[in-house]
């Protein structure tokens, strides 16, 4: 019973990141107001390799999914970050 | 660090509500309405880069019971960003030429200002000085300090409140100096803001980027 209460809560704890599991992680600095940020969600989904965004303004991130087959390349992503006024700290694939 | 903040809380006493940025994203459409009692200012801007954006601003201004009218084409640029981990701070400056009505005599309105922010997940604070030059009627010029917090920390896709107060100084109009309590909303790509100042005199404000 234990054994399975512990599953379950770690079940839940990890329910976040099974649920969005990104191909790619950018760390954004400056990236601390909800609606400013709305540009930025709005330039990488009208690029055609992002198939999924997802921001996380505590952690100051961007989580793309891709899709199948399709790249994109940090000079992109810094373009993108760079045109939606703000700045790339980190890149994580 | 502590010069940058010095710098932008300096310039706050040389520089209108809302988060009239004059610049958005690149391809940014921002559309702002900001409506009071005795004025009212309407904007509708194209960023062409994050730095650079033009459009049009459309500003009633009541003085008693006479209303003037500018029309004016503007352009808005972001002198300089700094992006931090927790916190961003802008300098930005704006200015148009128009025409204007008053008294139903038509003449030349120009206009120019300048607005210095620093804004957390908590805080905020705003500093903008504006001047618009009529030639049929006396020239406005306003300078607005405006400082807010947000009651809870909202993530990205929730309902984001702040508590608000501003303060605007109107030199030479009937009601120099206006104190307004204020609430701002936001969610998503949409902000409005109601207030009322402290005479009972409303506001509301809606800005949205397309």
């Amino acid at each position: 019973m234990k054994l399975l209460k512990s599953l379950f809560v770690t079940f839940l704890i990890c329910l976040p990141s099974l649920t969005f599991a990104g191909d790619l992680v950018v760390t954004i600095s400056g990236m601390v107001c909800a609606f400013c940020a709305q540009g930025i969600e709005k330039k990488f989904k009208t690029e055609d390799s992002v198939k999924e965004i997802k921001v996380d303004l505590d952690q100051k991130k961007i989580s793309l999914k891709l899709k199948d087959g399709k790249q994109l390349e940090d000079k992109r992503i810094i373009e993108l970050v760079t045109d939606s006024g703000f700045n790339v700290k980190k890149i994580e694939r | 660090m502590n010069k940058m903040v010095s710098l932008i809380l300096g310039l706050s006493f040389l520089t209108a509500g809302l988060k009239a940025h004059p610049v958005s994203y690149k391809g940014a459409v921002s559309v702002m309405s900001m409506n009071q009692a005795n004025m009212s200012d309407q904007w509708i801007h194209y960023s062409l880069t994050p730095r650079f954006s033009v459009g049009v601003r459309s500003i009633r201004l009541t003085e008693g019971s006479q209303d003037s009218w500018s029309h004016l084409s503007q352009f808005g640029l972001l002198v300089k960003r700094w992006n931090y981990d927790n916190f961003q701070a802008n300098i930005y400056t704006f200015g148009g030429i128009g025409a204007h009505t008053y008294q139903d005599r038509n003449g030349f309105a120009a206009l120019g200002g300048a607005k210095a922010d620093i804004e957390s997940r908590k805080y905020l604070f705003s500093q903008t000085y504006e001047a618009l030059l009529q030639s049929k009627a006396k020239d406005f010029h306003r300078y607005t300090t405006r400082a807010g917090i947000a009651p809870y920390i909202a993530d990205y896709d929730q309902l984001h409140t702040w508590l608000m107060v501003e303060y605007q100084f109107k030199p030479g109009y009937q009601r120099q100096h206006d104190v307004l309590p204020l609430l701002r909303f936001f969610y998503k790509n949409v902000l409005w803001e109601v207030g009322s100042s402290i005479k009972g005199e409303w506001l509301a404000n809606f800005m949205v980027h397309f």
